[in-house]
């Protein structure tokens, strides 16, 4: 039997995102902000103005299926994100979902945005390489590593749909934590991505900082204790009057450094106290940083795990990986909302895995 | 077109450059991160044929690339976050998103009235720039979806007939090294100003209010239970009440909404809502919303959500309430709802002095 057609549909934060898939192959996975001029800037600050999931969501809909050369009739099912995201993000999407699952008859599958992320690792690009090709059914269990502006949590997987969650943030998100250093440091927004880019050409040791949650017995992380230590450092470095450019390199070297550290003395503790995994899946927008993925993938490589981490286009919220969580559970026998079932599928904002 | 190989003619591509530029011409030339397409920046018609080379669909802008801060001010205002990304770090591989100034036009002025501005760190760029004295655009050569253009052959493979036939010069200096596209930096947001004004006014509000709680914290648990114990002694599930919040990052401010929603009945962990904007927590029958103005510009406040949320009788936290607290307050005012002000001062690395005023 062919393989069974998903287009999957992400609305839960900045970008309007749509994606067909073919199995776990992407045929098409477009997000609003790429349907604009390479190096376009008009999407930076992704407040909600610029969002307009509303005037994007027809458009980026009909990029998706012209790029998958398939007709709307060639889709089995549509998955949607339901929550976690913004209240008034995610009704955008599951209204224009409704619509066309009520137009077509298609059955509808609402997903965890955070599932998403999860599984990312697993999409194969529209030859159907990627990370993990053949069957995925001895892949788990594993531990998942999500990290992005909004999340950063650790889970156990047992199977697709089988997570039971270790640890999350008690405050910021990882990536949230890089932002606002980058703030401190007058970056403008986002700073993170500088904040990353600079601490390449920093030295290690010149700026030191707390290693968040290094004594805590738990499996959470937090990032606002080293936002304020990096208020006060900076702060300390400017009064000292010495140039800016002297000190910033170094100084973001010892933030990435610390918030890293604190994130893998949690992972490895997770590690170790679940022998029984074979491998750590990772997912989320702070992995866009080389370092972090290649770090992360140090540490998991040296428990002689396997490391699964999706591709960089996918790392950041995407309609994928929604599309993919879909095709995976009609695998498992799920089954999609039809008619009168839709009634009752609402967002849910504060939706956990 | 002309394919200029680049050796030891800088003059000479630098007038030829110029000359073509004046003309209206279409330019693909080299920066630190790829090859980049050229036009006049001040030109409209030269703009509109860029965008035929683009094959542009929406109306998304183009940024622009300059020789100096000089040039560049005479553009876009440069407030005091741009001035620290221009002096330290540029020319480099940013663009900085600023306001313009209003003589320039789309698609490199977007439709929020923001222009993309970046220093090449290539000198011959620099030169071509700085001799023609007016700004060109810097958006990458390529075709949206097609790969970056680092070499002049494959980039010919990747454009279509059409935009090819636009081209009328090339300047070619070899095999680019593959740094990755500028990182865009965007300093409208929450601009010092901006900050300060509304910290003003809400120092203004909070003069004519009743302190009624003032506390010096030391950790962050004693900003939670300072949280939990001013919910339990003020704040009822059935009345509905905004707690605004105003104080630096890291002042507390999160630290101090978990300890209210903790006392409410919150049993999820209650974390930033930078992100999402807003957060919202079950307990009993009621909804606690938890809400950041961070991520919000000017006129948003609207259309966030919070109006539904003061609708449905909720409790409402809000984060950075002092970026929009006239729109705050006179929502409150209008639909009757009680205001907390809460006022949260750095006294050192570790202590917060915290104040509470009755709206």
């Amino acid at each position: 039997m062919k393989d069974r057609v998903v287009l999957g549909i992400d609305t839960s934060c900045d970008d309007t995102s749509i994606a067909i898939l073919r199995g776990r192959k992407v045929l098409s996975s477009i997000v609003s902000s790429q349907l604009e001029i390479h190096a376009q800037y008009g999407g930076v600050v992704p407040n909600i103005a610029r969002r307009e999931h509303e005037k994007n969501i027809q458009g980026v809909f009909e990029e998706a299926l012209r790029k998958a050369k398939v007709g709307i009739g060639d889709i089995d099912c549509i998955a949607i994100t339901y929550g976690p995201g913004l209240a008034i993000d995610l009704e955008v999407g599951i209204a224009f979902a409704k619509e066309l699952s009520t137009k077509y008859n298609i059955p509808l599958l609402p997903i965890n945005h955070m599932e998403g992320h999860l599984l990312s690792p697993l999409l194969l690009n529209s030859k159907g390489s990627g990370l993990v090709e053949g069957s995925i059914d001895n892949l788990f269990p594993t531990l998942a590593l999500l990290m992005s502006g909004k999340h950063t949590e650790i889970l156990r997987v047992d199977g697709i749909g089988k997570y039971e969650k270790l640890g999350q943030t008690l405050d910021d998100a990882a990536g949230e934590a890089f932002d606002k250093v980058g703030r401190i440091l007058n970056f403008g927004y986002p700073g993170g991505p500088v904040v990353s880019e600079f601490a390449k050409k920093g030295k290690r040791g010149e700026v030191v900082f707390p290693i968040p949650m290094r004594n805590s017995n738990d499996l959470n992380f937090s990032f606002s204790g080293i936002k304020t230590a990096a208020l006060y450092k900076s702060k300390e470095l400017r009064e000292e009057g010495r140039d800016e450019k002297e000190w910033v390199y170094d100084f973001c070297r010892g933030f990435v450094n610390s918030v890293y550290e604190s994130i893998a003395i949690k992972l490895s503790k997770a590690i170790e106290q679940n022998p029984s995994i074979r491998g750590v899946l990772v997912g989320g927008g702070v992995f866009n940083s080389e370092e972090m993925l290649r770090r992360f993938g140090k540490l998991v490589r040296g428990y002689s795990l396997e490391y699964y981490f999706p591709e960089k286009e996918y790392r950041g919220d995407n309609g994928a990986m929604i599309a993919l969580v879909g095709y995976l559970h009609l695998e498992n026998g799920k089954e999609g909302l039809l008619g009168k079932e839709l009634e009752g599928l609402d967002r849910e904002p504060r939706l956990s895995l | 077109m002309e394919r200029l190989i680049v050796n030891n003619n800088t003059q000479e591509v630098v007038k030829k450059t110029c000359e073509v530029l004046s003309k209206g011409g279409l330019v693909i030339y080299p920066t630190e991160t790829c090859y980049g397409i050229g036009v006049d920046a001040t030109n409209e018609k030269a703009l509109k044929k860029l965008l035929k080379y683009k094959k542009f669909r929406g109306s998304k802008p183009i940024s622009i690339a300059v020789s100096s801060k000089e040039m560049a001010s005479k553009y876009v205002e440069i407030n005091e976050m741009a001035q620290n990304i221009y002096t330290n770090y540029l020319p480099g591989p940013i663009t900085v998103v600023s306001i313009g100034k209003g003589n320039l036009v789309p698609p490199v002025l977007s439709s929020q009235g923001s222009i993309g501005v970046r220093i090449p760190d290539y000198q011959l760029t620099l030169d071509i720039i700085e001799t023609y004295g007016k700004p060109i655009t810097a958006t990458s050569a390529n075709m949206s979806y097609k790969s970056t253009p680092y070499n002049i052959d494959q980039l010919r493979k990747d454009l279509p007939k059409k935009s090819l036939d636009l081209v009328d010069l090339i300047i070619d200096v070899g095999e680019l090294p593959k740094n990755p596209p500028s990182t865009v930096l965007d300093t409208t947001l929450n601009t010092l100003s901006v900050l300060r004004q509304g910290k003003l006014e809400f120092e203004q509000a909070i003069v004519q209010n009743k302190k009624i709680e003032q506390r010096i914290t030391k950790t962050p648990e004693q900003t939670t239970k300072f949280g939990y114990d001013f919910s339990k002694q003020y704040l009822s599930k059935d009345i509905p009440v905004v707690l605004a919040l105003s104080g630096e990052l890291g002042a507390g401010k999160t630290q101090f909404a978990k300890g209210v929603g903790e006392q409410l009945g919150v049993q999820e962990i209650i974390n930033s809502p930078t992100y999402t904007i807003i957060n919202e927590y079950k307990y009993s029958d009621k909804t606690l919303a938890h809400m950041d103005t961070w991520r919000l510009m000017d006129d948003e406040l609207s259309k966030s959500g919070l109006i539904e949320h003061l609708e449905a009788k909720n409790i409402v936290v809000i984060e950075w309430a002092d970026k929009f607290y006239q729109e705050i307050r006179s929502l409150c005012d209008n639909m009757n709802i009680k205001v907390y002000n809460i006022k949260f001062n750095y006294l050192s690395l570790s202590e917060r002095e915290i104040t509470i005023y009755e709206g």
